[in-house]
């Protein structure tokens, strides 16, 4: 246990080196600082860091670290929102294509995710803009919530901002605030649906092939109790171990449907930073965004470890009172 | 464990079982006629994707064939400033594929060199760098290439750039992971016993049965790096506006698509679609095939 927190602080501590060294690259380059003292500006650089101060942005004039905090949450509630989606749609089809394996129903969801998962988001999102928005006018397209209804921002949060108005038309703004979610949600959460289904099935597979699943089933107990009871828990520590992948693929693809839809956030922002050159901005981006990504990353890597340990001893102490 | 002899026919073998999967053979098939077009159309069409037609801005495609005059003119219409969609799109899927090809080839490797070589020798400093690679494994190409775009400017060989350096920790990953647990097993204990150098180890037991693995992750990397150019295309920071590229294509054209000219980005999009789906359906037909053939 110990060995494994030190050895995830230590990585954390590597990652973050090369970090700061990789942006403060970025920062001598985008500055033209090289021909100044090197391990001054380094110093300088940390400092800045430490305290979370970026400068201004060239582009509205405002401090870098306001503006990341306040696009950061549009993001971060689109995320989480389409990681709800694909997680419950991912774990479910994952599980049905592995308890109906080489059966019709296994090939359909694999061939359909082999397909959904070759679709680039930018494409699919321009095809729901013209046939539900435009043509048939069912969702509308862009931003985060029709102009017509003000709402003051509490949380940032435009779900709980809206029913925690006072206005008389706050549910009316909260049930607007969901259209203007439907296609940005279903456009991004379809990739990292298909990783899931891909990443649960091929570990609910070698689990499935136990000897102790054969015997639950040989008991007569349900399918869905042992997935939940036996399968699910015993591949958990690989299907943890390989979340890291969407999530990052779900942070990577937000910028592309941002900017498809328009969205208020984080990837429309860093885009026209870089159109416009605002290195300042880059720069917060690059540290920023990097480090909550390694942050993440050990996170999981540390939280699939845990759970191998307690599934050991989980099973040790079966053993022993056997 | 496979020995020589019977080894020898496995190739024949391969393609008897990809056959019996007939939506891999069918993949397979596609794509090679997909390269066929590609190349016939650009080395034996007269085709320039920069030129402007002034009279035939927004025709809409048409397809036609006469003995006498050959296809008719723009078999998939033009664009707003009247150049030919299928020359731009046979070179925008030449410089797309091709540029990915080389993105995942390069990746792959470098990454198989690091892995293999941290795996099987025991040195500490190919240790140190494998560590170090895998630190920067978090970072996606679209954030590389923001800081390298951001500096040099965007341009095709600069997003490549960033999807080579993106993909490289991945690819390392992977091959350190197969190698080291092939390593444990017995029979490369055996054939090291048998008095077996390294790379004698190495060139007879241990790549022939993670070639598979890696053929697979070639593959996977190869499509994703085709959808990372694409989007990169599309956000404004791979190739500039006339050099043609599919992303930049659909990222041009976004408006056309509300004045009924969907043309100019259907195509690209089923372009890369249908490319895409085809070698993700063959990788996965060929992991089935080898899977079948290893039992």
């Amino acid at each position: 246990m110990l060995v494994i927190i030190i050895k995830k602080l230590g990585m954390l501590l590597l990652s973050s080196i090369i970090l700061l060294i990789l942006t403060f690259w970025f920062y001598i380059r985008a500055n033209n600082l090289g021909n100044q003292d090197i391990f001054l500006q380094f110093l300088i650089y940390l400092n800045r860091i430490l305290r979370l101060d970026f400068g201004y942005s060239s582009m509205s004039f405002r401090p870098v670290t306001e503006e990341f905090a306040e696009f950061f949450i549009a993001t971060f509630e689109l995320c989480l929102i389409a990681m709800l989606v694909s997680v419950t749609v991912g774990l479910t089809m994952g599980c049905f294509a592995a308890l109906h394996r080489d059966r019709w129903m296994d090939g359909a969801i694999t061939n359909v995710s082999i397909f959904c998962s070759s679709i680039p988001i930018f494409w699919i999102a321009q095809l729901l803009i013209s046939t539900m928005a435009v043509s048939i006018d069912w969702v509308p397209c862009s931003g985060r919530i029709s102009l017509l209804y003000q709402i003051n921002p509490k949380t940032g949060f435009i779900l709980i901002d809206t029913l925690l108005d006072d206005s008389e038309y706050s549910l009316d703004a909260f049930l607007n605030a969901c259209t203007h979610f439907l296609l940005p949600v279903f456009s991004l959460a379809m990739l990292p649906t298909t990783e899931i289904i891909r990443i649960v099935r091929n570990s609910l597979y070698s689990v499935m092939q136990q000897n102790y699943i054969k015997v639950a089933f040989s008991r007569g107990w349900s399918s869905g109790h042992i997935i939940i009871r036996h399968g699910l828990k015993n591949a958990m520590p690989s299907i943890l171990g390989q979340c890291g992948s969407v999530l990052f693929l779900t942070f990577t693809s937000v910028i592309i449907v941002e900017n498809v839809f328009n969205w208020p956030g984080i990837g429309t922002w860093i885009i026209e930073a870089i159109r416009n050159s605002d290195t300042n901005v880059v720069n917060a981006y690059l540290v920023l965004i990097g480090f909550i990504f390694v942050i993440l990353n050990i996170f999981l890597e540390f939280i699939a470890d845990l759970s191998i340990i307690f599934l050991n001893r989980y099973e040790n102490e079966q053993i022993s009172k056997v | 464990m496979k020995l020589g002899k019977l080894n020898k026919f496995r190739g024949l073998d391969f393609f008897r079982i990809l056959r019996r999967d007939w939506m891999a053979w069918y993949a397979l098939w596609f794509l090679i006629l997909y390269l066929m077009v590609i190349i016939i159309s650009i080395n034996f069409f007269n085709l320039n994707p920069y030129d402007q037609q002034t009279m035939d801005f927004f025709r809409p495609p048409h397809l036609s064939f006469s003995f006498s005059k050959g296809f008719s003119k723009f078999i998939m219409g033009t664009d707003d400033l009247g150049r030919d969609v299928y020359a731009r799109l046979v070179y925008g899927a030449r410089n797309t594929f091709l540029y990915a090809l080389y993105a995942a080839v390069i990746s792959s490797l470098v990454g198989a060199f690091i892995g293999f070589l941290s795996a099987i020798s025991k040195s500490k400093i190919l240790h140190t760098v494998r560590i170090l690679i895998s630190s920067v494994r978090s970072y996606t190409p679209i954030i590389i290439a923001f800081a390298i775009i951001t500096i040099l400017g965007p341009s095709l060989k600069n997003a490549t750039v960033a999807i080579t350096v993106s993909l490289i920790p991945r690819f390392t990953a992977i091959c350190y992971e197969i190698t080291s647990e092939e390593l444990r097993k017995e029979y490369i204990k055996a054939v090291m016993l048998d008095g077996a150098g390294t790379f004698t180890m190495f060139r007879l037991s241990l790549f022939p049965n993670i070639r598979d693995v890696l053929i697979i992750q070639f593959t996977k990397h190869f499509s994703m790096a085709i959808l990372d150019l694409a989007a990169l295309g599309f956000l404004g920071l791979s190739a500039v506006n006339p050099e043609p590229e599919l992303g930049t294509m659909i990222a041009e054209n976004m408006d056309m698509l509300y004045s009924g000219n969907y043309w100019i980005i259907a195509f690209p999009g089923i372009a890369i679609i249908t490319f895409v789906i085809a070698i993700n359906i063959l990788s996965d037909g060929i992991r089935n095939a080898l899977h079948k053939d290893n039992s």
